[in-house]
């Protein structure tokens, strides 16, 4: 390493560096699946796909990361969700409703558990693992009490809701009979997109974001520093709430059905995701710009994987968690490198 | 009231439920003076600073700051930064993860809006009149301690503070970085700014500082001109002592013969660990009783640590009977057959839930080796011959050791000890907190096993237990040995000069 | 950071004019239609010509499945001129449908699809027929708008088999002289949805209409699987003292049926106090009714591989083929010769 680029090391915070780390993986396995996989990469729909696929997840991984960056965790996002698919579905088709309607209650049901989950981590100083262990159950339970078979939605708005495509123009292609289709993305992943930016701004520029981080990397120094811990972590909390009330409505649009199964292990790919794209464990470090290409990665795995022939079912988890391990050790040794470069 | 005083302080009470922690201090700080505050163990200085800081409310007394004549009341910490006390604490309280600049910044600015540009550029100037060695964009992590402990104290002192606390910042900094410090400082003072510096290092308060005020068990001995104090009028003031006292006291038992051209049993090189202590030489002869003497935190004990190994060792040698050997953890140590009563027994001592027969067959179960353990019968022995010998009150030998009192407890780890048949016994304060029989049967036992042929380090803060006990004493200021002391010179007069050093 | 925010930018434009750049050279160089996977391009000029094919299976959840895909598998090798993507969904349907976007984007030739329940595949399968792959449904059955939007279906009669159970019982009965009694019966269906739970729920229930005597007492999910079949088992024993019947709707349930009665004290089987009827007959289950527990067990043929390849041969001349295709099934109880029927059953 030379001494130019020593110092510029230097001034790169953590955060950015583990971001170039993700960022830069990601294109190196898109392009090395482009290159050697072929057909399935080698469209544009190929890339919206997993974006379509994913939308949800990448909504309720950004509230993860939210939470994981003041030091916390909130596994009880995969049955948040799946409460909601169940409730909206049932108010759909058995009370007949509206479909604004299902979006408010939607919001209302993630809005609670993030407020009942803030105010206990926050106020009470529970563990939030144990929280929302009990909300992840709670919402569980509550699901198959709401209904216990799964069904598909058939309220006509809603189903055209549901298919309804956003035309990407430009990037369309042309399949094997000789018809150009256009590429599109479902509205989840408009939504999706959105919150990307608007909480990449609430991180970057406003105090409650900033107020996030230092809390995270050390939380004594933030009280001695005049911020309002708690209160900060309350928010956090809450805000992963709500995302989950988002991410739950868009992933009901995606499956267009209730089941008590849904999105099960959602929140360990959320946490995956999230330490992909560069949120540490212990907190104070992490964005959401990585946290996308997180979850970018995560369905890249799963893609290359089906591609290559290997039993996509088992072979994704021990890729996935491979590559997690890798991450993990990637961040230490990048973390102890440059804490050693530092005691004079 | 004086015109110059920017803090003023009198008769200030403070008790907390069995303890009476302030009786009527007084302290007074002036507008762009450093102003040491110093005592040993127990003398009150952390109460009187959290009083200030309004971590701890005052039971009596005034508070009065600026010249102004009605005097303010500090409910908080909140309140305390308000009217212009800021604390800068030993351990850094910044974030890590964040800029140079949003430490400085974050918690203290108004609306919710981030303004990096403002901030930054903010920032940069701040850095730049302190003349500190940080960019306001790079990440707290990358920069030395010493820097960080400054980027501490502009922040406070850009929150226009009257009062900055220094709270022990320089004892995890090197010798560079506390003369950058100290040039902040100086500048600081320069301004006006009104620091108080609270330290055990002795040679850094007469090079920095204007004014000391010296409190011990809770009241205040004094307040002095640096320029009007002698070290050695310092360390007695201290220590409590009287300059003239004399006590030159003889042993109760002979003294160990020793043969023509020994070897020293332990000898040590240049040792240093990562405690902070400068490299030092040492050894000590069979038979011999020496002891480590010095103000709190001059690193007697870290000394005593580096031998045995329980720190890390950074570098020296060691040799016994004059061959090398290599001592990197204390079962290296125990080997060689050195034992060490740790100054915490609390913490590094015993072992709460176990009987006191586990406590005392502990050390010696070690060395054996955990394939060949005592039996019950073997460990009963043991324990009752080390009862009897050490007069060990206890109700059996299976009661668990915390529930023994304090000097009993002693007793217990230095039985433990003494199991394993040492040729080399290292006591940190053993007699602390212990009642005044014990002592004397711990001091006479020192004796008796030094007359027998143990070689025996002892460390107390009592000066009287050493001179009674020990043939040489090293004397420590400041994490460096200083000198040493033997015969004749083994009096108070000459202990606390040799501690004081530099010019009288 | 704002140098980053646009370096991203332009990374994924890069990106995604890169991918599209691949597509347009490719449809410029090949003729449509022979889109292949690099491995095949390698075979096609040493004169070989694979057909891809793209199956999307339920799951792994019962014996039958894993019989069943071990059929497809066997049938569709390289050998027999087939290139084989397999995927497993897992029970969820929205794996399936990711899956076949996948197929779709890889243009595969054939696409062949197990639904897990039987709604929700109008948008996929249409996407299916844009892009001009054919699709063939195995086993379970789709309720779409258009009949069109898939080939062909292979697979059981459910509906005939819940008839063939509900027959014979009813003849059962008559030797046994109890066509006139009360007679309670439960039943351990299926998937909730799946077609073969509403085939055998409604064949066995048509029966059931023509007998005043004959009471259903309750019927609940077992999910196909042993576990839940026990659980519901048990459940039905606690709240049902005297039950006569249990029609359990695949041979894990049975399995799972058996243990829980057996632990309540009570026996099954043509000895035993209470009669069961089973679907699948899989060689675990006729091993069972060889030791006597089980009374009739009704055949659900998973080889549906060889069945699914000629109507792949077929469609591959340019032939037309049927639409539905009942696979061939019978029925087994202990008046047969189990011994020779389990020694070649392969599943």
């Amino acid at each position: 390493m030379s001494k130019g680029f020593g110092s510029k090391m230097k001034n790169i915070s953590d955060t950015n560096l583990l971001l170039t780390i993700t960022i830069v993986v990601f294109f190196l396995m898109y392009i090395g699946a482009m290159l050697f996989l072929g057909e399935g990469f080698l469209k544009p729909q190929a890339l919206f796909n997993i974006l379509n696929a994913n939308a949800a997840l990448i909504i309720l991984s950004c509230g993860m990361s939210i939470v994981m960056i003041t030091g916390g965790i909130d596994i009880s996002v995969g049955g948040v969700t799946a409460l909601i698919s169940m409730c909206c579905a049932v108010y759909l088709d058995k009370a007949g409703g509206s479909v604004a309607v299902s979006v408010l209650i939607a919001l209302l049901i993630g809005l609670g558990f993030g407020l009942v989950q803030g105010f206990l981590v926050a106020y009470l100083e529970i563990q939030p693992f144990i929280v929302s262990l009990a909300g992840m159950f709670f919402a569980r339970g509550m699901t198959t009490i709401v209904n216990t078979e799964p069904f598909n939605v058939a309220n006509e708005a809603f189903v055209a809701l549901k298919n309804t495509r956003i035309i990407v123009p430009g990037m369309g292609s042309v399949n094997r009979l000789g018809n150009y289709v256009d590429a599109y993305v479902e509205i989840g992943v408009i939504v999706a997109l959105l919150i990307v930016i608007l909480l990449f701004c609430v991180l970057k520029w406003t105090k409650l974001g900033r107020n996030f981080y230092a809390v995270g990397g050390n939380s004594q120094s933030a009280l001695m520093l005049g911020i309002n811990v708690k209160r900060t972590k309350f928010i956090a909390h809450l805000l992963c709430g709500i995302l989950a009330g988002v991410g739950g409505f868009v992933y009901f649009l995606h499956v267009g059905s209730g089941s008590p199964s849904h999105a099960s292990g959602a929140e360990m790919n959320a946490i995956a995701s999230s330490i992909i794209g560069g949120t540490m464990l212990t907190g104070g470090v992490g964005n959401i710009i990585g946290t996308f290409f997180g979850v970018l990665s995560l369905s890249t795995i799963q893609n290359i994987v089906s591609s290559a022939g290997l039993d996509q079912a088992w072979w994704t988890g021990i890729t996935v968690a491979a590559m997690l391990c890798l991450f993990l050790v990637i961040q230490s040794v990048v973390m102890a490198a440059r804490k050693k470069g530092n005691v004079k | 009231m004086e015109d110059n005083a920017v803090l003023q302080m009198r008769n200030i009470h403070k008790s907390f439920p069995g303890v009476k922690a302030l009786s009527g201090v007084d302290f007074t700080l002036r507008k762009g003076e450093i102003h040491a505050l110093m005592g040993e163990n127990g003398a009150g200085k952390s109460t009187l600073i959290k009083v200030l800081t309004g971590v701890y409310t005052k039971d009596e007394g005034h508070i009065y700051l600026d010249g102004h004549e009605k005097e303010v009341q500090i409910r908080s910490p909140q309140e305390a930064q308000k009217l212009g006390i800021s604390p800068v604490y030993q351990e850094i309280t910044l974030c890590p993860n964040l800029s140079v600049a949003e430490n400085m910044y974050i918690g203290r600015t108004p609306g919710a809006m981030q303004n990096w540009r403002k901030m930054n550029k903010d920032a940069d100037k701040l850095l730049k009149s302190l003349d500190i060695p940080a960019k306001a964009t790079q990440q707290l992590s990358t920069c030395s301690l010493a820097v960080q402990q400054m980027i501490a104290i502009a922040r406070a002192v850009d929150t226009d503070c009257k009062v900055l606390i220094l709270d022990e910042p320089t004892s995890s900094l090197d010798e560079q970085e506390v003369e950058k410090l100290f040039k902040l400082m100086r500048d600081l003072r320069a301004r006006g700014v009104g620091i108080i510096f609270v330290t055990h290092f002795l040679d850094q308060v007469y090079e920095v500082c204007d004014r000391i005020t010296v409190m011990r068990d809770g009241c205040l001995v004094g307040e002095y001109e640096i320029k009007d104090l002698p070290r050695v009028q310092l360390v007695s003031k201290m220590l409590g002592k009287e300059l003239d006292d004399l006590s030159d006291i003889h042993g109760e038992y002979k003294s160990y013969e020793k043969k023509e051209g020994e070897l020293p049993v332990f000898e040590v090189e240049g040792l240093y660990s990562n405690a902070g202590i400068k490299p030092f030489d040492f050894h000590i002869d069979k038979g011999e009783v020496n002891g480590f003497t010095g103000l709190l935190g001059s690193g007697r004990s870290e000394c005593v640590r580096a031998i045995f190994g329980a720190d890390h060792v950074l570098g020296g040698k060691v040799k016994k009977n004059g061959k090398p050997v290599k001592i990197s953890k204390p079962i290296d140590a125990m080997r060689q057959g050195i034992g060490y009563l740790p100054e915490d027994r609390k913490r590094d001592g015993i072992v709460g839930d176990l009987s006191v027969r586990d406590n005392i067959i502990l050390a010696q179960q070690v060395l054996r080796g955990f394939l060949k353990p005592y039996s019950k019968a073997e460990a009963d022995k043991i324990a009752d011959e080390y009862i009897k010998l050490l007069n060990i009150k206890t109700a059996s030998a299976d009661t668990p050791i915390k529930s023994l009192s304090g000097g009993n407890q002693q007793k217990v780890i230095l039985a433990r000890w003494l199991l394993t048949h040492p040729e080399y016994l290292i006591l940190d304060e053993p007699t602390r907190g212990i009642d005044v029989g014990t002592k004397v049967d711990i001091q006479k036992l020192v004796l008796k096993l030094a007359s027998e042929g143990m070689s025996v380090t002892f460390i107390s803060s009592e000066m009287d237990e050493m001179l009674r006990t020990c043939s040489r004493l090293i004397v420590m200021r400041d994490r460096k040995v200083v000198g040493e002391l033997t015969g004749s010179d083994l009096n108070q007069t000459s202990i606390m000069s040799t501690i004081a050093g530099g010019d009288k | 950071m704002k140098k980053m925010v646009v370096g991203i930018g332009v990374l994924l434009c890069l990106l995604l004019w890169f991918s599209s750049c691949g597509t347009r050279i490719d449809d410029a160089e090949q003729p449509a239609g022979t889109d292949l996977l690099e491995e095949e391009k390698e075979l096609v000029e040493e004169g070989d010509n694979y057909i891809v094919v793209g199956i999307s299976q339920v799951g792994s959840e019962s014996d039958w499945r894993i019989a069943c895909t071990e059929s497809l598998k066997s049938t569709f090798t390289q050998e027999n001129g087939y290139y084989l993507i397999f995927e497993d969904a897992q029970q969820k349907q929205e794996n399936q449908l990711k899956t076949m976007r996948d197929f779709i984007l890889q243009e595969v030739d054939y696409i062949i699809l197990d639904p897990i329940v039987e709604t929700g595949w109008d948008a996929v399968l249409k996407e299916a027929k844009d892009a001009g792959i054919p699709v063939i449904l195995v086993d379970r059955q789709v309720k779409v708008s258009d009949e069109s939007l898939y080939t062909a279906w292979v697979g059981s009669d459910f509906h005939s088999q819940g008839v063939k159970a509900g027959r014979w019982l009813e003849n059962y009965l008559e030797e046994q002289g109890r066509g006139r009694d009360k007679i309670r019966i439960v039943t351990l269906q299926g998937t909730l949805n799946s077609t073969a739970q509403l085939g055998r729920t409604d064949g066995f229930a048509s029966v059931m209409e023509e007998h005043d005597n004959w009471t259903m007492l309750a019927r609940r999910d077992g999910d196909f699987t042993q576990t839940k079949g026990q659980e519901v088992m048990e459940d039905f024993l606690n709240t049902y003292p005297d039950i006569d019947v249990v029609v359990s709707e695949n041979d894990n349930m049975t399995f799972g049926a058996i243990e829980a009665i057996e632990a309540a004290g009570k026996t099954c089987g043509p000895d035993g106090d209470i009669i069961i009827l089973s679907f699948d007959a899989g060689r675990a289950a006729l091993e069972a009714m060889a030791e006597g527990k089980i009374n009739a067990d009704f055949e659900c043929n998973p080889n549906l591989g060889p069945e699914v390849s000629r109507i792949i041969q077929k469609l591959e001349l340019g032939n037309q083929v049927e639409k539905f295709q009942y696979i061939r099934e019978t029925y087994f109880d202990p008046t047969m010769d189990l011994e020779s029927v389990i020694e070649v059953r392969t599943y």
